[in-house]
């Protein structure tokens, strides 16, 4: 009877195959090795692309600063601010990868010196204009040293747009009072190159980290990764999904579209630019072989990548919106994908919830 | 390192053997598949991330020539775990809320030998304790219907209730038996939770956690201890040779306007305010206001507190109160200290395990473990064996 079965079996799957035809109509399996190939796409086409990117654009920062410090002119000034801009939206794309090079130490992690608002959701826009102030009037030279030891919460992108798109005194947003201030007080220019530099320096710690070397390791980080040799135990993909669905809850929890960019007005773009490398990491380029979507829908899984695709497509409708409490249902219901079909579709184990009160 | 676990016929047929269904008991170990008989200590957790695969796990680290694991199907998820002081190689594992069940069994043979029931309209909080003597076991329970603390004391041997009284608090979480051997040290988390689901919290407003010490003769309060930051919620302790208590703390956000930092570890002493490990704000800040569990290792008067939320397990010396080290583990939880003191040992959900130095807080990076059918659950205990 069983090898009846078997017959039968057998039968069915080449009268199927012989129907079906081509390969691509072959079930893809989620395994171990297309699992790592869709992982190391993503990696090299959407991770070290945001981590060289965000480097980029912060040494344009460091240039456009330079450039309006030697010739103060309100176009020279509308370009770093304009660059700062370019950086906090690569930031929004490098912020979705919190891990390895840019979250190594637990007590003073390199995304703490770059984006202040990312631990807890505070606003440190009083503090920092208050050190602004101190600084302009203060006589200690602004050294490079000097910023290196500033606290977590007097630097990054939030320094620098204050810096750049307000004035110390009244925190007019005019240009010519802008222009005006870091004319009649140079110091402020060396605040703003020194803070683009420190902000450089992160950059090119994540950058380096990444491609280079690791902290106290021999190998870039990409390597570690993808080999599955992370120090604190990770495994890489429930790594990298739970980096983003973190930063999904972050974006709803601190109401990030109403609580940043405040001065700058600069929000919408920025979380647009999470939700583009969120869709561009799981879409995967249109032309290779494989991606987390293609995975899964070849896998069975195709209903949870339109759902998918449904919530990132709302989350763009409330950014054009421009309403934030669509954009945090929106981003509350990916989060949640990132939490249930994108692991299951990927057999990817995220470890166990452990709740409250336990 | 070896994994050993019975298939299911040998289970079916083990339980058939001893007149049992599946749903009542789970399985003992098949022949030669015993931890080795030269274990000293065994470490020992809940395990598992769904209802067919809740078990106790094991591991023998002192096998040769590798560490063996093993399992012990249980039914239900299991919390917290004590082992009892005069029969050998015995340990209960608890229920982790809301559940009622927890059962004895011993780790060298895998035997089930007793399973025992909370009174219907009560659950277990997932951890308890023995007497000194043996003669009874402390269960830390929760009212359902009010989230009123309740401690059960069963006979230790026919797990037969022979008395129970008040925790002082409401939502009790972990008990330990003080130094003295008669005082017990209670941790009231201060939160009702939804009797069904044992998740949603019902009184977060009005929450109140408090640390009592008990008589667990006369069950009589002892005295009673607040923290300041009334939406802490005390859930582990630890207790010291010396009765120096180290208590881990989860902060109930939501029920706060306030952004700030809230400290997560404490120390106390009978007869002082408990005093809290505030430094360094931004480790703490990492941890996302949940401690996981806590172990003190007394002979270098070291606590250690895991956070799973922040991927760490961190130290800081009892009386000093500075921070000694940090390590980071993904999703850590688990935390115990050796025998003889020289070891931290950590687990995580992913099966892993790692060991520190007690003396520099340093991993033994060649001693890593790893099971990858294991996931292990909130606690892990350090169990004495002895050769029968």
């Amino acid at each position: 009877m069983k090898h009846v079965f078997s017959a039968a079996l057998i039968f069915a799957f080449l009268i199927l195959s012989a129907c079906g035809g081509s390969k691509s109509n072959t079930p893809l399996v989620v395994n171990q090795d297309t699992i790592s190939n869709a992982l190391r796409l993503a990696v090299d086409n959407s991770i070290l692309v945001a981590v060289t990117g965000f480097e980029a654009q912060a040494s344009g920062l460091s240039t456009k600063a330079a450039t309006f410090c030697e010739a103060p002119a309100t176009a020279t000034l509308s370009a770093a601010q304009q660059q700062w801009a370019l950086l906090v939206e690569q930031w929004y794309r490098l912020e979705a990868y919190k891990f390895g090079p840019l979250d190594d130490d637990i007590v003073f992690p390199a995304y703490n010196y770059i984006d202040s608002y990312r631990l807890r959701g505070t606003d440190y826009t009083a503090t920092v204009r208050t050190e602004i102030k101190a600084m302009m009037n203060s006589s200690e030279s602004l050294t490079e040293a000097y910023f290196d030891n500033k606290n977590f919460n007097q630097v990054g992108l939030l320094a620098l747009e204050v810096t750049l798109f307000e004035t110390a005194d009244t925190q007019s947003q005019q240009p010519t009072d802008i222009l005006n201030e870091f004319t009649s007080a140079p110091r402020k220019c060396e605040i703003l190159k020194g803070l683009s530099l420190q902000l450089l320096k992160r950059a090119r710690y994540v950058e380096e980290g990444w491609n280079q070397q690791h902290k106290n390791s021999d190998e870039p980080y990409r390597e570690l990764f993808l080999s599955n040799r992370l120090d604190d135990g990770a495994e890489p993909l429930t790594q990298l999904l739970a980096s983003i669905q973190e930063h999904l809850d972050y974006l709803q929890q601190r109401n990030v579209v109403t609580n940043t960019s405040r001065i700058s007005g600069h929000a919408w773009r920025a979380v647009t630019a999470s939700i583009d490398e969120i869709e561009s990491l799981l879409k995967g380029d249109d032309d290779a072989e494989t991606s987390f979507f293609k995975l899964m829908r070849k896998s069975g899984f195709a209903t949870s990548v339109d759902t998918v695709e449904s919530n990132i497509q709302m989350a763009r409708d409330s950014i054009t919106l421009q309403d934030p409490v669509q954009f945090e249902i929106a981003v509350a219901q990916l989060d949640g994908n990132f939490k249930r079909e994108i692991p299951n579709g990927l057999e990817v184990e995220l470890g166990i919830n452990f709740t409250d009160g336990d | 390192m070896k994994r050993i676990e019975i298939n299911r016929r040998q289970f079916l047929a083990t339980l058939a053997a001893a007149g049992l269904s599946p749903l009542c008991i789970a399985t003992p170990f098949g022949a030669g598949e015993k931890p080795s008989a030269s274990a000293t200590e065994m470490w020992v957790s809940a395990q598992g991330n769904s209802s067919d695969k809740y078990s106790l796990g094991w591991v023998d680290a002192d096998a040769r020539p590798k560490s063996t694991s093993g399992r012990i199907l249980s039914g239900y998820r299991g919390h917290g775990l004590a082992y009892h002081p005069t029969k050998p190689n015995k340990v209960v594992m608890f229920s982790r809320r809301p559940g009622r069940v927890g059962m004895e069994l011993d780790v060298l043979t895998g035997k089930i030998e007793h399973r025992f029931y909370s009174t219907e309209g009560r659950h277990q909080s997932g951890h308890g304790c023995f007497s000194s003597d043996g003669a009874v076991l402390f269960v830390c329970e929760t009212l359902s219907s009010s989230g009123k603390g309740n401690i059960s004391v069963l006979d230790a041997k026919t797990y037969q209730c022979l008395n129970q009284f008040d925790s002082y608090g409401i939502g009790p979480h972990e008990i330990k038996l003080m130094p003295d051997n008669r005082t017990l040290v209670i941790a009231n988390g201060g939160l009702h939770q939804s009797p069904k689901s044992g998740q949603g919290i019902l009184n977060l407003e009005s929450m109140e956690s408090n640390l009592s010490y008990v008589d667990s003769v006369s069950g009589e309060l002892v005295s009673k201890y607040r923290v300041t930051e009334p939406k802490a919620s005390i859930r582990h302790l630890d207790v010291a040779d010396d009765g120096t208590v180290a208590l881990a703390m989860q902060v109930q956000r939501a029920a706060m306007s306030s952004n700030r930092v809230v400290p997560l570890g404490a120390v106390h002493k009978q007869g002082k305010p408990i005093e809290l490990l505030a430094e360094p704000n931004m480790l703490i800040a990492q941890m996302h206001d949940y401690m996981g569990s806590v172990a003190i290792n007394s002979t270098f008067r070291i606590a250690g507190f895991s956070s799973p939320r922040g991927n760490v397990t961190a130290f800081w010396h009892l009386d000093s109160h500075q921070l000694l080290g940090y390590h980071a583990f993904h999703d850590v939880c688990g935390l115990a200290v050796t025998q003889d003191q020289q070891r931290f040992v950590l687990t995580n959900s992913f099966g892993q395990l790692r060991q520190l130095n007690a003396h520099n807080l340093q991993e033994q990076v060649s001693q890593r473990l790893q099971f990858p059918d294991m996931q292990w659950d909130n606690h892990l205990s350090v169990i004495p064996t002895r050769k029968a």
